[in-house]
């Protein structure tokens, strides 16, 4: 990944990483999977927890997360949402 | 008495036609918005919509008050004179310039990144403060709306050079630029109807700029 990737594709590559492995997946392989730094994994993972886009499940084993049907609706309409936000210059 | 506009009577149905259509077309600009906002929660998409909403209502109350309320000056010209129209008449004009108002700070606001819903009313009260108590309603009012649409058109300036975006918002940045361009030349409206019609035609090209950005996002 050379170009610098903007908020949208972030979120989006967050939000796939978790749906590959819905509901088992550990905060490590996320920071693995979307090459971020721990702090911006967590900003971001805060953010889409707060917006109903992820779900938080604590257990003896840590946390792991899990994607709603908001997520489902954003990974399948992320290129109507990036085509618009480019557009309009709305990133 | 001060007019707010000319209108060349040859040109009062093009006029509100026009007006029908911008307001058509920042309408469906604040829908699509809206659309995407429902799949994004992206907090500029609610505010990009919101303001496109209030500037698409305030086009549609001009196209009303300029049916309804403009006094007939000569044989060749139309004008609308805050001193000679009914209370209503006067209620729809305020109506209009509020909303748009409000449509420009909204989009304002949502430019500054500014995470603060108190700066978004400090600024919408200072905006109306301005407007209320200057002696001069309608130079007040195009000079408010050519102040923030340049904000706008130079916010998009920076970010066209910016390595962030493609040449995608070319367009986008044209229609701001237009958009300061046609209000300099409404400013001018109250003493020649030429530059009223002369705003309409430049607004005119804004919005198909902004219509075409819409076929591009509608397109993928």
């Amino acid at each position: 990944m050379n170009k610098k990737r903007d908020r949208l594709q972030i979120i989006h590559d967050i939000l796939s990483v978790i749906r590959e492995k819905n509901g088992k997946i550990k905060p490590t392989h996320i920071l693995y999977k979307s090459n971020l730094s721990y702090q911006m994994m967590e900003e971001y993972l805060q953010e889409l927890i707060q917006k109903g886009f992820v779900v938080e499940h604590l257990s003896k084993q840590g946390k792991t997360y899990s994607v709603t049907e908001r997520a489902h609706n954003y990974l399948e309409h992320y290129g109507m949402i990036k085509s618009f936000v480019e557009n309009f210059g709305l990133d | 008495m001060a007019y707010l506009y000319l209108v060349p009577q040859w040109f009062f149905g093009f006029g509100i036609a026009m007006e029908i259509i911008f307001g058509l077309i920042a309408l469906w600009v604040a829908l699509y918005a809206f659309k995407i906002f429902s799949f994004s929660s992206q907090r500029e998409l609610k505010l990009f919509g919101s303001g496109f909403l209030l500037i698409s209502i305030s086009y549609f109350l001009w196209a009303i008050v300029n049916f309804f309320v403009l006094n007939q000056l000569d044989d060749h010209s139309w004008a609308l004179n805050l001193g000679q129209i009914t209370l209503l008449g006067k209620i729809g004009v305020y109506l209009h310039i509020i909303f748009y108002l409000a449509g420009l700070v909204t989009l304002l606001y949502m430019i500054l990144r500014v995470k603060n819903v108190r700066a978004f009313f400090l600024i919408l009260l200072l905006t109306f403060i301005a407007f209320f108590v200057s002696a001069n309603k309608a130079f007040t009012f195009y000079i408010l709306t050519i102040f923030f649409f340049g904000l706008i058109f130079f916010h998009y300036l920076q970010e066209y050079f910016s390595k962030k975006h493609s040449p995608r918002i070319i367009s986008v940045l044209l229609a701001f630029m237009l958009l300061v361009i046609s209000h300099i030349s409404f400013l001018f409206s109250a003493s020649s109807y030429g530059y009223y019609v002369v705003g309409h035609l430049i607004e005119l090209a804004a919005y198909i700029l902004i219509l075409v950005s819409l076929m591009f996002s509608l397109k993928k």
